[in-house]
């Protein structure tokens, strides 16, 4: 996991407080989303003979391994919001539907465009799956429509502050943007950031990914255009879940399992605020 | 002298064999080719293919529409339960419905099609997307896919052949007046059940000469 993204905070946190409550000792190892040091936790971990492992990946392809090394050491492995690419490595994957959420925000976008624009892309790691169907999922809906022309595309990692960087240098560029699109809600609070800094916030519409709660705020508030809510503190309960089952001896779980996702917009944020 | 000479043959032949064995990284067989077999899926093929063979059938697994709309209003869990298909953990329930009934207007993004005195639905003829006609027609599992962007791609494609099969033609005949035969999937959100807009996305279609009703 990745412990300087408060989304991944939540999402280890929420595992490891159902696992002891589940009745398991748990303790988070951070790989700060470099797939040497989830090699090396794994290596700790099969050395220590957990009982089974809660993941987030860092690479859909790399992390397939270090899986595939814990399965042959007895220890079962179950995903959680991002996925490995294999059928058979992990116990199950629990992931968010962010493909089809964003299938849901591509369809928003185009209306609130009214079919025709000008947007900007900021995706998030190029070596995640969850970049990809999001960025993948909007495309799938947007590119229907041949008057929405995308005018640049650059990744900010998932965060904050390079995203603000990012925005800055697209405007520079690209002086008549009407969107953003937002592979998370960090990066789509940090492109906001300099939206606003530029004196365009009444023009650029900015769309995220994720349902944290200062984006959500930023819907009701005006600023953020819509984002799609996903739900780490239940999939991360959830998963927790399916390891004790398996542990206490259940089998047959279906390889992938998706965790449906919202979308949030103005018309219905104040269900999503946090007060309610 | 001779032994000098030995010791230093030997030194290096040891010291060339290390940095052989030291350049090599020595990997499981299997891991190596699971790792590094990279088989590229073809969704359009997969979606052509489940087009030719599931789709002509796909009417019997369909709910009348007729049926659909009251059970949603007045026995919702039935209706979710019997005649729904839900992906992963979800509130959305997908149907596979068929009908008919007479083309009463036509927008810029569906027809409205009144099946009976009371009852109406739309017709998508634009923003056909989402996941209604893999997930509701209940013949693709995820369990065939390597990753969420294949089985994610089925759709798309799926989405395609329906603009290409059938939304094409639909735009170019249809007509206000005609009778339409439809079969096709709609999703429903179990905590916003409106079936005032009941939109289908038509898999066959078939219209008439407006005869019906």
């Amino acid at each position: 996991m990745w412990v300087n993204n408060p989304w991944f905070v939540v999402l280890g946190e929420s595992a490891a407080e159902r696992a002891k409550e589940l009745g398991y000792d748990a303790h988070i190892f951070d790989s700060q989303n470099d797939p040497a040091k989830e090699a090396e936790h794994f290596d700790n971990i099969i050395a220590m003979g957990y009982n089974a492992i809660l993941f987030n990946p860092t690479d859909a392809d790399g992390s397939v391994l270090n899986v595939k090394r814990a399965k042959k050491a007895g220890i079962p492995t179950f995903c959680m919001d991002r996925e490995i690419n294999s059928r058979d490595a992990a116990t199950t994957q629990l992931l968010s539907d962010n493909f089809t959420g964003c299938v849901k925000l591509g369809q928003y976008f185009v209306k609130l465009l009214n079919k025709t624009g000008n947007y900007v892309e900021i995706l998030g790691l190029v070596g995640d799956n969850n970049t990809w169907n999001r960025s993948n999922g909007f495309h799938s809906v947007v590119d229907e429509f041949p008057e929405l022309k995308m005018l640049a595309q650059q990744s900010a990692d998932f965060d904050r502050n390079k995203a603000m960087d990012v925005m800055e240098t697209m405007m520079q560029a690209n002086p008549d943007i009407d969107a953003v699109f937002c592979g998370n809600d960090a990066m789509a609070m940090g492109a906001y950031q300099a939206v606003l800094a530029a004196g365009k916030a009444d023009r650029i519409k900015v769309f995220g990914f994720d349902g944290a709660r200062d984006a959500v705020q930023g819907i009701a508030d005006g600023k953020i255009a819509a984002t799609v809510m996903q739900f780490p503190v239940e999939m991360s309960r959830i998963s927790a879940d399916l390891a004790d089952r398996y542990l206490k001896g259940e089998r047959g779980f279906t390889n992938r399992t998706p965790y449906e996702v919202i979308l949030v917009t103005p018309e219905n944020v104040s269900k999503y605020l946090p007060e309610n | 002298m001779i032994m000098k000479r030995l010791i230093k043959l030997v030194l290096i032949v040891l010291s060339v064999l290390a940095i052989i064995f030291f350049s090599l990284k020595i990997e499981n067989l299997e891991e190596y080719k699971t790792a590094n077999t990279k088989v590229t899926f073809n969704a359009t093929e997969y979606a052509e293919k489940f087009w030719k063979e599931k789709v002509p059938s796909i009417k019997n697994k369909a709910i009348e529409t007729s049926e659909l709309i009251p059970l949603l209003v007045n026995n919702p869990k039935e209706a979710f339960e019997n005649h729904s298909r839900v992906l992963g953990i979800s509130k959305t329930h997908y149907f596979i419905t068929k009908g008919s009934g007479k083309i009463t207007s036509i927008e810029d993004e569906y027809f409205v099609v009144k099946i009976n005195e009371n009852q109406t639905v739309k017709i998508a003829t634009d923003f056909i997307f989402g996941n209604a006609v893999r997930d509701g027609s209940g013949e693709i599992s995820i369990n065939e896919f390597l990753n969420m962007t294949d089985f994610n791609n089925v759709s798309v494609a799926i989405n395609k052949l329906v603009k290409k099969n059938v939304v094409r033609k639909l735009q170019t005949t249809a007509e206000q007046g005609k009778t339409i035969d439809f079969v096709g999937a709609t999703e429903i959100y179990e905590e916003n059940i409106d079936t005032e807009n009941i939109r289908i996305i038509p898999v066959i279609a078939n219209l008439g000469n407006g005869e019906k009703n």
